[in-house]
């Protein structure tokens, strides 16, 4: 009988690392294409659409470049939690409340103040928004133990439920649809010229990864959270304070997804309406569920995870494109990212064993 | 090694009760022939042969790492050896797992137990002994009534397994491999965890088994058992078989020598130092365990600058929450624990750390470090809040590294790079590297939860040697250990527990190990020194 | 995950057995005053009851499997995509055979190899299970969103008819409540009883419950440790396609993307509220299905239709956090996300 072995490797290197998330995509891709073919879709053709509607022409970037905003964002905030091995899979919702508060500010605050400054007390008060919805996650955690993952995602669709309601009712717009009347625009964000960059959120998402970059690496504080996620047991008797860190990576990485949705109300839609979160017809489109795969794909590292958001972004972009032009939905993006997530995962075997082929 | 084998379902097929064997007394029941097995980076078997009769007890004598147990998980089709064969009663055998292991008549009991706490001994003993599809624990029942006595191993089984002790968990372990019908019995390290007495019930039952014509198998490292039960030893070294001889032909000393390679020291040597103030006080410590029991009731001690207190006692007399409640982690309900007079009752683990505690934990890899964090970020786990590893916010990584390069040397950590990953080390560096990380602060105070578990002779002297020189710093060392051999070379008075209660504090050179396993077993000092009397 | 894995303190066999004797009684004794106050308000508890307990069918399916595969020690968080797969692919596979039993079989076959890969990720290759769950969440959602679109909207016109049980679904209230249903329903509520049997009295369950608990024993004592995860993630898997089939096929007749709504990830809530025990997860679903067909109700009476669909992801939540206020240990199998290997 032929055999597949795996022998337990010396040491790790980078390298390994970096081929396995080339790898998995490689595999997902492969797998997705099967799919394709199964529904009578030519592969190929698929694609190349995808990456030509991501990468392949000027416009094609800029789109590709204000999905990453959002992207960003969220994938900065989750490398913070699952550093910890905090499982915030809450982030849609935390978003959406950003969101939500953002539009409430912005339609029904009338202030006398710059705009500049409006909206920027947008921007803290959405980031508030986000980071007290995860928190309560986190206290309900350290207090009753009750598990995050259970906690954040039943509040998603709490949060779904809210905005709904708020358009379906008090916020509906005069148009009386499912979205909000259009904000004043002295609210809007400015964008790069010709293209739906709404800049100010970008260089927000590019300070956050450059600062959680130097946070995780070379902080007492980014040094405790690293041991508390590899060894929650080991950090306890170095006097870790288990709470303290919940609470923090919670509120951060909430703060942030807050943040994106401040942005994508601000700089994309200029109103409140659903789909603010990046879901189409299903929640497992919103931003805050593809930030998942960002950060895990950058390797939960900050810098890896920027350089993973451009390059899914540039998928969602072309996940467009292939529903236009070829009438593919746009659920296949969430397949292909989930099977990328599922490569990654089965491939971290590869870091710890290499592998041999036997025979008899 | 790691296969991927597809799962295939094949059909159930009945498992087959072993058929009482015929077995003539002296005949070789198990051979094994050139075993080899290797791991990345050792040969953990290299060619070994290895036999043994019915009716005999065949010690595997060999140090920790030597390849015992790798051995026998062989023979028990938990590993595949890489070369070599195994003949059970003559024939050939293909041992791929555990079942087929079973079917052969033959029966493991591991070092740490492997039973589910939460189930009935019966629901435990029904996994391997039990044929029927449904109710398999309560059809069991007989079965285990009936070899129960036949072996002298009384167990309720209805009672769960965590609420027995570790001695009745053992009688557990051999039922469960009695009632399938075993008669060739591996068992690995039995007396660890038992006290002198249960060990001469448990070696009693052993002789008895043997004149059934059972083969027995007894690894071990400890050279009294040897001599106490065991008909043959052979003895491994790195891997390699060294020799087989009968034991009434051998020596101590020749074996010791074989087992380590060189001449071994028995006695570790200590210099009288004089003892300063007291360093920790305890008093009236009671602290509960994990099902709410009173696991510490009612302890009182204290250590001086200078001194080592050896805690003895049976696993589960309460040790364990003796030294999370002394670390910050457990709760104490009453009681006082003082640090140089300072009340230090339910601080926290940074507390502690920061009043000059350093803490070896029992679990080195799972508790100790962060496997998989380089070994200079390990190093600092203890000390990185403050200057000079750290500023306000930032850490400062070139003292990190400094501090890494001169742990690595000073202490003796075998590790490719500062940079490697801790969990990569061997047990004995794991262990070399918490020491120098928690003796690195000046300690007032070192708890030493079993240090020397599982590790070699080699690193055994070094840690022992480390903590002699902690103790001539005038550090005060608290010393838990299930060995007593290392209780009573290291401790200057010991203390034994039962059951979360102290026997008897004694002086390290006047009590015999009779009388401390007689506290282990909880008769009071007071009662001992007055037969003495 | 912030699951303890501490032991009770077990007072006698008779105490315990006393004390579920008197929480029944009195679960009894609160359920039929509700009903007789309901009825006497002039709600048709009958029917309301036969909408909670169909509505909680597809719940009670994916939890009873999920309960298995995590009593074998696997946490599979894909839940959500499983059931879409099931509620897509018995849709597709009930049109095609103009048979709702065909859609039912389908969806728990497209379930159960989705299982199958999330296994072998998670057992053979020994990858992490929570994020693997997740990525199989997302490519089932994804997956079903792209296979569903031929069929999205479309009414099944086969589906099953309902099979009232002769005379004794004429029971006033208790008739209508509990013998007036789709085969499905009673399948699913047979299954309770059957799935307790085995895990807690037979063989097979305990091997399950010894793998989740401790594999080294379950591995010492000659179980074959994969074979057993990946029957119990597989059957998982087959009932959570199982439920999403039910979803589409049975209950709403079409098939829309989303549709789940996030019920897979109330079974994985109910899993734990169910401590790991077909019954609780019997009352647990019912629990949920009684508040999702309760909102209608409240709806009757004016209050906004969105926040009461908040309800019963709230209610989930609430009742998780009263259990664990009750219980400091919940008793999760010991051996649960952690992957095992001889080494």
């Amino acid at each position: 009988m032929f055999g597949l072995k795996m022998e337990k490797r010396a040491v790790s290197s980078p390298w390994v690392e970096l081929g396995i998330s080339g790898l998995s995509i490689v595999i997902a891709l492969t797998a997705g294409a099967l799919l394709l073919l199964l529904q009578g879709f030519n592969p190929l053709r698929v694609y190349s659409i995808l990456f030509s509607g991501g990468f392949g022409s000027l416009p094609a970037l800029a789109e590709t470049l204000t999905k990453t905003i959002p992207l960003l964002l969220i994938g900065v905030g989750l490398v913070f939690a699952f550093s910890a091995k905090v499982w915030n899979i809450g982030a849609p919702g935390q978003m959406l409340m950003g969101a939500i508060v953002a539009g409430g500010i912005g339609l029904f605050l009338k202030l006398d103040i710059p705009a500049s400054a409006h909206i920027a007390l947008m921007f803290i008060a959405g980031g508030v928004a986000g980071a007290g919805f995860a928190v309560i996650c986190a206290l309900l955690n350290a207090k009753l133990r009750l598990d995050m993952v259970i906690s954040t995602l039943m509040l998603n669709f709490v949060a779904l439920k809210l905005l709904i309601y708020l358009l379906d009712g008090p916020w509906q717009g005069a148009a009386g649809f499912l979205f909000t009347d259009p904000l004043p625009p002295q609210l809007y964000l400015p964008m790069l010229a010709g293209t739906s960059i709404h800049y100010p959120t970008l260089i927000i998402g590019i300070a956050a990864a450059i600062s959680a970059h130097i946070f995780m690496r070379r902080t007492k504080l980014g040094y405790e959270i690293r041991v508390f996620g590899e060894n929650p047991k080991a950090a306890e008797y170095a006097g870790i304070h288990k709470v303290k860190l919940i609470t923090l990576v919670m509120a951060v990485s909430g703060g942030l997804a807050g943040l994106a949705g401040v942005g994508e109300v601000l700089g994309i839609h200029h109103m409140l309406k659903l789909g603010v979160d990046g879901s189409g017809l299903a929640y497992v489109s919103s931003y805050g569920y593809t930030a998942i795969i960002v950060a895990w794909l950058g390797k939960r590292s900050a810098l890896g995870s920027a350089l993973a958001a451009f390059f899914i972004a540039g998928i969602l972009s072309g996940g467009q494109d292939l529903q236009t032009i070829l009438g593919i939905p746009y659920a296949l993006v969430s397949a292909i990212l989930g099977l990328i997530l599922i490569g990654l995962i089965g491939g971290a075997i590869l870091a710890r064993y290499k592998l041999l082929f036997r025979g008899g | 090694m790691l296969s991927l084998r597809i799962p295939i379902f094949r059909r159930r097929v009945e498992v087959k009760q072993q058929a009482p064997q015929e077995v003539r007394r002296g005949e070789t029941v198990v051979e094994m022939r050139g075993i080899t097995k290797r791991f990345p980076g050792i040969v953990a078997n290299d060619h070994i042969d290895f036999d043994v009769k019915a009716g005999e007890v065949h010690a595997l004598l060999g140090e920790n790492g030597a390849g015992k147990t790798t051995l026998m998980n062989i023979l028990y089709g938990l590993y595949r050896p890489d070369e070599g064969e195994v003949y059970i009663r003559g024939e050939k055998a293909s041992i791929k797992s555990p079942k087929d292991a079973i079917n052969l008549g033959i029966g493991m009991v591991h070092q740490l137990f492997r039973l589910v706490p939460r189930h009935t001994v019966a629901e435990n003993i029904a996994l391997t002994s039990s044929h029927d599809l449904i109710f398999p624990a309560s059809k069991v029942r007989d079965k285990i009534l009936e070899v129960s006595k036949e072996f002298g191993l009384e167990v309720d089984p209805d009672a769960r397994v965590w609420q027995l002790s570790a001695a009745e968990r053992q009688k557990v372990e051999l039922l469960k491999v009695l009632c399938r019908g075993a008669k060739i019995l591996i068992l690995d390290e039995p007396t660890s965890t038992i006290t002198p007495q249960e060990k001469k019930e448990l070696f009693s039952r052993l002789k008895e088994m043997k004149k059934k014509g059972y083969a027995i198998i007894l690894i071990t490292h400890k050279l009294d058992e040897v001599f106490e039960i065991a008909d043959r030893v052979t003895v491994l070294r790195k891997g390699k078989k060294i020799k087989t001889l009968p034991t009434s032909r051998a020596t101590k000393r020749a074996l010791a020598r074989w087992m380590v390679g060189r001449e071994v020291l028995f006695k570790v040597k200590r210099k009288p130092v004089k003892k300063g103030k007291t360093v920790l006080e305890v008093k009236n410590l009671i602290v509960l365990g994990d099902r709410g029991e009173k696991a510490v009731d009612g302890v009182s001690f204290l250590i001086r600058e200078g001194e080592i207190l050896g805690i003895a006692g049976i696993g589960g007399s309460g040790q364990k929450e003796l030294v999370e409640a002394l670390a910050g982690l457990r709760k104490i309900e009453e009681g006082k624990v003082m640090l140089f007079g300072k009340d230090m009752t339910n601080a926290s683990p940074l507390e502690f750390i920061n009043s000059g505690v350093a803490f070896i934990p029992e679990d080195r890899t799972g508790v100790g470090i962060v496997p998989t964090l380089s070994v200079k970020e390990n190093l600092i786990l203890k000390n990185y809040r403050a200057h000079p590893f750290s500023g306000r916010i930032f850490l400062n990584y070139r003292e990190i590294s400094r501090n890494a390069q001169e742990k690595i040397s000073g202490y003796g950590i075998a590790t490719p790079s500062p940079d490697a990953p801790a969990g990569f080390l061997s047990g004995g560096n794991i262990q070399k590297l918490i020491l120098a990380r928690e003796t690195s602060g000046e300690p007032k105070l070192v708890i030493a939860a079993y240090p020397t578990y599982g590790l070699d002779v080699g690193s055994t002297e070094s840690i022992h040697n480390l903590l002699l020189k902690q103790r001539e710093k005038k550090c005060a060392i608290l010393l838990v250990s299930e060995e007593l051999d290392e209780i009573m070379m290291m401790s200057d008075r010991i203390c034994v527990m039962f059951r979360g209660k102290i026997m008897g504090t004694v002086k390290g050179g006047e009590v015999t190990r009779e009388e401390i396993g007689l506290m282990m077993m909880g008769v009071p000092w007071e009662r001992i020194s007055n037969v003495r009397a | 995950m912030g699951l303890h894995k501490e032991y009770s303190m077990k007072s006698s066999k008779r105490v315990r057995l006393g004390k579920k004797a008197l929480g029944f009684i009195s679960g009894l004794a609160v359920a039929i005053f509700l009903i007789a106050y309901l009825e006497l308000s002039g709600v048709d508890t009958g029917s309301f009851l036969n909408r909670a307990i169909m509505f909680s069918t597809p719940l009670l399916l994916a939890t009873l499997g999920e309960i298995y595969a995590e009593r074998s020690g696997v946490v599979n968080l894909g839940i959500e995509g499983m059931m879409s797969a099931g509620a897509a692919i018995g849709m597709i596979g009930a049109f095609a055979a103009e048979n709702p039993w065909v859609g039912a079989l389908a969806g728990m076959v497209s379930g159960a190899l989705l299982a199958l890969l999330f296994a072998a990720v998670v057992i053979h290759l020994r990858g992490m299970q929570v994020p693997a769950g997740l990525g199989l969440f997302m490519f089932g959602l994804g997956f079903s969103g792209v296979v569903g679109k031929a069929v999205s909207g479309k009414k099944f016109l086969f589906s099953f008819a309902k099979l009232p049980i002769p005379v004794l679904s004429d029971i006033p209230i208790v008739g209508k409540a509990l013998f007036d249903y789709v085969p499905m329903v009673y399948l699913a509520l047979a299954l309770v009883p059957i799935m307790w049997f085995v895990l807690f009295k037979t063989r097979i369950g305990l091997n399950i419950r010894t793998v989740g608990e401790n594999p080294a024993a379950a591995d010492s004592a000659g179980v074959d440790v994969f074979r057993m995860r990946y029957l119990c993630v597989m059957v998982g898997g087959a009932l959570a396609g199982l439920g999403g089939a039910f979803f589409s096929v049975a209950w709403m007749g079409y098939w829309l993307e989303g549709m789940t709504a996030g019920w897979g990830w109330v079974a994985i809530a109910l899993t734990i509220f169910s401590l790991w025990n077909p019954l609780g997860a019997l009352l647990g679903s019912l629990l949920f299905g009684g508040v999702y067909a309760f909102q209608f109700e409240l709806q009757g009476l004016g209050l906004p239709v969105h926040i009461l669909g908040m309800l019963p992801y709230l209610v989930t939540l609430v009742a998780l956090i009263c259990l664990l206020l009750f219980y400091r240990r919940l008793g999760a199998p010991s051996a649960l996300l952690e992957p095992y290997s001889r080494e």
